[in-house]
């Protein structure tokens, strides 16, 4: 089977997030960078149908040079082969213009599945997997919890649904799935992984090379300012050192909240 | 600000979600006139919960009925809406951020090549153009957000960002067939409950909870010797279920528990909504953490800024020597 699967770089979950200058977006400089968590184990997912069904897995990320780490763990981790569209234009794009991205650079290549995470750690829109989906012409399942190939044209995929129901579904091929975290062990990249991660084919595209025309790409939702959250209600912080904040809080919990 | 306002309704097993008043409310109070706001249900035997709706819609409700929208398909859902909101002229279409939302409510947004603001928690005016404020970076930063261009923009509402209000009656129901023009849905095997676990943490008073900020598994044991000296229940946000630190029934929130302890205490949870849909209702939050804006302080009764490795034996110590005094 043809998989592809796609990943974003983003900042690593402790990293200390400023806000920069120009008030519309972060400081980039001097924080890690990661593969955002739910597209490990969709990287992971896409390995596994493969082991399971043969075929190939490439991997896709859409971004600058930061991107480039993550395709080489992703490959190290045991992807075949690379697709980097290298630009920063759509960093902050709203999640149908970074679909359509990453649809036209998949379009051509005729992926049987398409894995992507459900949720990115930075702009979070839970939004760009369907929208690649309907852009591929794809089917789609968004929040997965379990796949397993049915022969060679269809998935039997779970997702969850609201109020603690799984929904399972036998979906045709091509299909979008959007992993949620926590479905499986995901693997550490071997040694070997490692040495051979640099000798894997990577295809690079710019935004050009793809053919997108500036109308297309023209962002439709423009983040204007990004504010640490207003304190619409504050917490009564309880300050000192770890032994008086612990005897004041107990206190307060017997004498003021009355829940001890 | 708005004139016509489109909303989605959302209803599971013959009633209408909370959500979707919620997402009334916000359109009514976005809307020029309360007239232009109107809304749509797609079902098949949902004439009630269509009426119901109208009470809330002064513009009125589309009710699309037939078999195959029985059940929600997001095959069918993007088609009938798609083509509805296209001859509605809908200038800003409102749903619940709920899993079904979050399933089809992109792939419409592709069909329209429509602006999608999703997760949306406030919405304000400036001069005459509409601010969509939405979380970023894991929850860390406020994005406030305007919309390019012609043509419907859609934005699904965070769960809660809304309180619903009165409806304020008025609307006529208009019952339309739907029209799948042939889309195959996906084939549904199964819905069934996930898991639910051997522990009701429903039912207890105290829970201690702990996060990704407790560390590893080791590490998760001040958890459970906290939980123990108050003589509570142990919970957790997904990351320690995720990584197999705690058995996944212990996860508390969209995708686990709900829970509304007298007590809840977050060891190490920076306070994402899927996390805080889950406690929110507890009468008293104590929040342990060592970043200063993390969000759970914001729900929190009290609050402790510091490093939990720290904190935490001291609250045990402290907790113990009040029970023997
Ligand atoms: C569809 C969907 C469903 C989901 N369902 C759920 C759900 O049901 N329940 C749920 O919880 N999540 C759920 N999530 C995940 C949710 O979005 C968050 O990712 C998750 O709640 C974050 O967990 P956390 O707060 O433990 O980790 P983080 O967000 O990583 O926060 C860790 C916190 O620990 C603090 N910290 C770190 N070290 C220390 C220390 N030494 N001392 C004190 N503080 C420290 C940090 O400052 C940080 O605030 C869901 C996500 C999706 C997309
Ligand atoms: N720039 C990108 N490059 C590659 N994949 C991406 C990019 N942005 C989003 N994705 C994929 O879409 C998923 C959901 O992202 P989002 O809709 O922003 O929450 C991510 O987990 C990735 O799998």
């Amino acid at each position: 089977m043809k998989i592809l699967c796609c990943i974003k770089q983003v900042p690593e979950k402790d990293a200390r997030i400023r806000v920069a200058s120009d008030g519309a977006w972060i400081v980039e400089e001097g924080i890690s960078w990661a593969i955002s968590e739910c597209d490990r184990y969709a990287v992971e997912a896409a390995l596994r149908l493969k082991e399971s069904i043969g075929g190939e897995v490439c991997v896709l990320s859409v971004g600058d040079d930061k991107a480039s780490k993550g395709i080489k763990e992703a490959l190290a981790m045991g992807c075949d082969r690379a697709i980097h569209v290298q630009t920063d234009a759509v960093a902050r794009a709203d999640a149908v213009t970074i679909a359509k991205v990453i649809a036209r650079a998949a379009k051509d290549e005729q992926f049987e599945a398409v894995f992507c995470g459900v949720q990115s750690d930075d702009l979070g829109y839970n939004a760009v997997a369907p929208a690649v989906a309907e852009l591929l012409g794809a089917r789609h399942m968004q929040i997965v919890l379990s796949v397993e190939p049915v022969g060679e044209s269809a998935l039997k995929v779970s997702h969850e649904l609201d109020n603690n129901l799984i929904e399972t579904a036998e979906i045709s091929l091509p299909a979008v799935l959007g992993v949620q975290t926590g479905i499986y062990d995901v693997r550490y990249a071997s040694l070997k992984g490692i040495m051979s991660a640099g000798s894997k084919p990577q295809t690079r595209y710019s935004l050009e090379d793809l053919g997108l025309s500036e109308a297309e790409l023209a962002p439709k939702v423009t983040i204007e300012s990004l504010a640490v959250p207003e304190r619409t209600h504050q917490a009564e912080m309880i300050e000192g050192d770890p032994a008086t904040m612990a005897h004041t809080l107990v206190e307060k919990l017997k004498t003021q909240a009355k829940v001890l | 600000m708005a004139k016509k306002i489109l909303v989605v309704a959302e209803h599971r097993d013959g009633a209408l979600k909370g959500i979707t008043k919620e997402a009334l409310t916000a359109a009514l109070q976005v809307a020029d006139d309360a007239a232009e706001v109107s809304a749509v249900i797609l079902g098949q035997g949902v004439d009630a919960l269509a009426d119901e709706l109208a009470s809330w819609a002064p513009g009125g409700v589309v009710l699309f009925e037939g078999s195959e929208v029985e059940q929600y398909t997001p095959e069918v859902y993007v088609k009938v809406l798609g083509d509805f909101i296209k001859e509605s002229g809908a200038e800003l279409v409102l749903t619940g951020n709920s899993y079904q939302a979050i399933d089809y409510f992109p792939r419409l947004a592709a069909v329209l090549d429509a602006p999608l603001v999703p997760d949306c928690t406030a919405i304000e005016s400036d001069g005459d153009k509409l601010v969509f404020v939405r979380k970023v970076m894991n929850g860390k930063l406020d994005a406030r957000c305007t919309v390019n261009g012609e043509g419907p923009t859609l934005v699904s509402l965070q769960q809660g960002a809304f309180p619903p209000s009165g409806a304020p009656g008025g609307g006529a129901v208009e019952k339309k067939a739907v029209d799948a023009g042939g889309i195959e849905p996906r084939k549904i095997l199964s819905i069934e409950p996930g898991e639910t676990g051997e522990v009701d943490l429903s039912e207890a008073e105290i829970i201690v909870a702990g996060g990704r900020g407790v560390g590893d598994e080791e590490k998760f044991k001040l958890v459970f010797d906290l939980a123990e000296a108050l003589g509570g229940a142990v919970g957790a946000s997904r990351p320690p279920c995720d990584s197999g630190w705690v058995e996944s029934f212990r996860q508390i929130g969209s995708s686990g528990q709900v829970v509304a302890p007298k007590l809840y205490i977050a060891l190490g949870i920076s306070g994402a909504i899927q996390h805080l849909v889950g406690m929110r209702g507890s009468q008293c939050i104590v929040a342990v953490n060592r970043d200063p804006n993390a969000p759970i302080f914001q729900e929190a009764t009290y609050g402790l800024v510091g490093d939990l490795a720290e904190i935490v034996p001291a609250l045990i110590e402290a907790v113990k020597e009040s029970q023997e005094a």
